[in-house]
């Protein structure tokens, strides 16, 4: 399995999640046309044929589907996307992703339910929208890896999470652990749970996800890459998202 | 309802622990002056009076107002860090004089610990001994445990503990420290722990006490460090039954009726599914922090249900989930408002070298230090 090149398009983001590990950090709000066409080019240049569009929040930009059609025309074999997925409850923007090449939509959620989803986001109906998004890739017939942080607040709910995953037609469930990064850092005793207090809920619930037919893959503060930190860096894909759907 | 009074008969000790919450003031009770106690929990119709301290077995007259508090009908309960129940007359004199139930408090079975916690050498096979004395006299025996920044990594070792070695105590009772009532002010980065800190452990510990068919309760902690056992906070079932408490405290406050929990919450609190039943954080000032504290989502019903329907509470009172909940709704949030910031602090300069003085005296031939 090789690294996956990731082009980070800003720290801008509609949500403000709890477990943030951008909040805080220097960086530019946006990045602009010719910088993300630049990294494109060069990422082929260095032979790299796996890319993921990483934020902030990538979908805030309108030129999204624009640099992925060119990642595609450049031969990118891969072009994933990851978001929390507010975006895509507009059936037609969806669509104006898929024809212009995503491969793989990762997409963020938290919890089973709107009280647990919007704690997390700290954005009241996002629960709806990000719900929304995944029926509307669900009914297109994208490839669709779901990525949840499992944080004090939301082990009790995996579970639960673990059916609707299935349900809304996921073939991947990617659970992480908090990384205490950047502002996230400071609500650390907020949010963080102990390895001990998460152990059986998660394989509980991955165990529930497997029989459901999700791959699923477990990563934990030791073996995480530490995503976000700028254009260019290269990270490890999601194990088996493109296999198992 | 099984309403429990707590009087404060003496406020001296014979132990100088590091946390304590009710240090010596100026005040005694003489016999006429608990009597009186007694009979106002009697007229507010209390199921039982748990005799405290200070140490209560340094009152020359507790066994008789032990008797008195039984002879007018009273479940009659004593806190104590068992030193003088070791002595075996002396526990069958208080079995005797009516007493029911004992609350030993043991900190660690690691004997340096425990020594280092109570600013006393050798009172741990006291407190051993003082158990399996009121064991055999027939009083009910609960080990009461203070939850610590030196205790908080062990537990579960104590519960394993007392498992295997006195098998015969059915009942535990961790507090959460108390950081602002006494001389946990004095030296809080020794002795008051993050909530993380004796979460794992509990949670061990409570893992071993089920599967012995052992209860317990836990008190001062906020849910979101007990959820899968929120049935077991002492006051969650206050709240949850509508219950009350009265503490004569034998100090400037006096008795103090407590309805309302009047705790701190978190900003956050307001999402979390058990906010109507959680008594929140219990801290007068500065020694826990809010942002310790985070939303649980889990259903409230069952927990509820396991606290009216228990079958082994004396005091069930609702027939209905249905009815509790209007009468519940009715009597508005017994978790009561954050309060301002109260005053605390009440340690002297002079208290502080006594305190000092007392521990080196206390501590001569210390035990090993735990591997």
């Amino acid at each position: 399995m090789s690294d996956r090149l990731l082009i980070e398009l800003g720290l801008a983001c509609n949500n403000r999640c709890v477990f943030c590990a951008q909040r805080g950090l220097d960086g530019a709000s946006h990045t602009d046309d010719a910088r993300v066409r630049a990294a494109l080019e060069q990422g082929r240049a260095a032979g790299d044929s796996s890319l993921a569009f990483v934020g902030g929040e990538p979908t805030l930009h309108d030129g999204l589907a624009g640099w992925i059609q060119l990642a595609r025309t450049l031969g990118y074999d891969d072009v994933a996307l990851q978001t929390n997925g507010r975006r895509l409850a507009y059936t037609a923007y969806v669509q104006e992703l898929m024809a212009a090449g995503v491969s793989l939509f990762e997409v963020s959620l938290q919890g089973p339910e709107p009280a647990v989803h919007d704690y997390h986001t700290r954005v009241e109906g996002s629960f709806r929208h990000t719900v929304k998004g995944l029926l509307n890739l669900r009914d297109s017939g994208a490839d669709v890896a779901v990525t949840t942080v499992v944080t004090r607040s939301n082990f009790r709910n995996l579970a639960a999470l673990a059916d609707l995953v299935g349900t809304l037609g996921a073939g991947a469930w990617q659970l992480s652990t908090v990384q205490p990064l950047g502002e996230a850092a400071t609500d650390a005793a907020r949010v963080v749970p102990a390895a001990e207090m998460i152990t059986s809920a998660v394989s509980h619930a991955a165990e529930r996800a497997r029989n459901a037919g999700v791959a699923v893959v477990v990563t934990s503060d030791s073996d995480v890459e530490h995503q976000f930190v700028g254009m260019g860096r290269t990270c490890e894909p999601l194990p088996g998202a493109v296999a198992a759907v | 309802m099984a309403n429990l009074g707590y009087i404060q008969v003496v406020r001296h000790c014979n132990h100088v622990c590091g946390f304590c919450s009710n240090p010596t003031t100026e005040y005694t009770h003489d016999f006429e002056s608990m009597k009186l106690l007694v009979d106002d929990l009697v007229e507010r119709g209390y199921f039982g009076a748990i005799l405290t301290g200070g140490e209560p077995t340094l009152h020359p007259e507790l066994p008789r107002i032990a008797a008195y508090a039984r002879s007018v009908g009273l479940h009659v309960r004593m806190i104590t860090n068992g030193h003088r129940l070791a002595e075996e007359d002396f526990a069958r004199a208080l079995a005797e004089a009516g007493l029911q139930l004992v609350h030993v408090s043991i900190y660690s079975v690691r004997p340096d610990v425990e020594e280092e916690l109570r600013g006393r050498s050798g009172t741990l096979e006291r407190a051993y001994r003082a158990i399996d004395n009121a064991h055999r006299f027939g009083m009910q025996v609960n080990i009461n445990c203070v939850m610590n920044r030196q205790n908080a990594d062990h537990l579960d070792e104590n519960i394993a503990y007392f498992i295997q070695h006195h098998p015969h105590v059915q009942h535990f009772v961790w507090n959460a420290l108390d950081p602002s009532m006494g001389r946990a002010e004095v030296d809080p980065a020794r002795y008051t722990p993050r909530m993380a800190e004796f979460e794992v452990s509990l949670s061990r510990a409570v893992a071993l006490l089920q599967a012995g068919g052992r209860t317990f309760r836990v008190e001062k902690v906020p849910l979101c460090y007990m959820t899968d056992f929120a049935h077991a906070s002492t006051e969650t079932r206050k709240i949850v039954k509508l219950e009350e408490r009265v503490v004569h405290f034998l100090d400037d406050k006096q008795t103090v009726r407590q309805t309302h929990w009047n705790r701190r919450y978190a900003d956050v609190c307001s999402q979390c599914s058990l906010r109507s039943i959680c008594p929140g954080l219990f801290d007068r000032g500065d020694g826990y922090s809010t942002d310790e504290l985070h939303p649980v989502f889990v259903p409230l019903e069952p927990i509820v249900r396991d606290i009216l329907f228990d079958p082994a509470d004396p005091s069930r009172r609702f027939n209905s989930l249905e009815q509790w909940r209007e009468e519940f709704d009715a009597a508005g949030d017994a978790t009561g408002p954050a309060p301002a910031p109260p005053q605390v602090g009440s340690v002297t300069d002079r208290g502080r070298r006594l305190f000092e003085k007392e521990r080196r005296r206390g501590l001569t031939g210390r035990a090993k230090p735990s591997s």
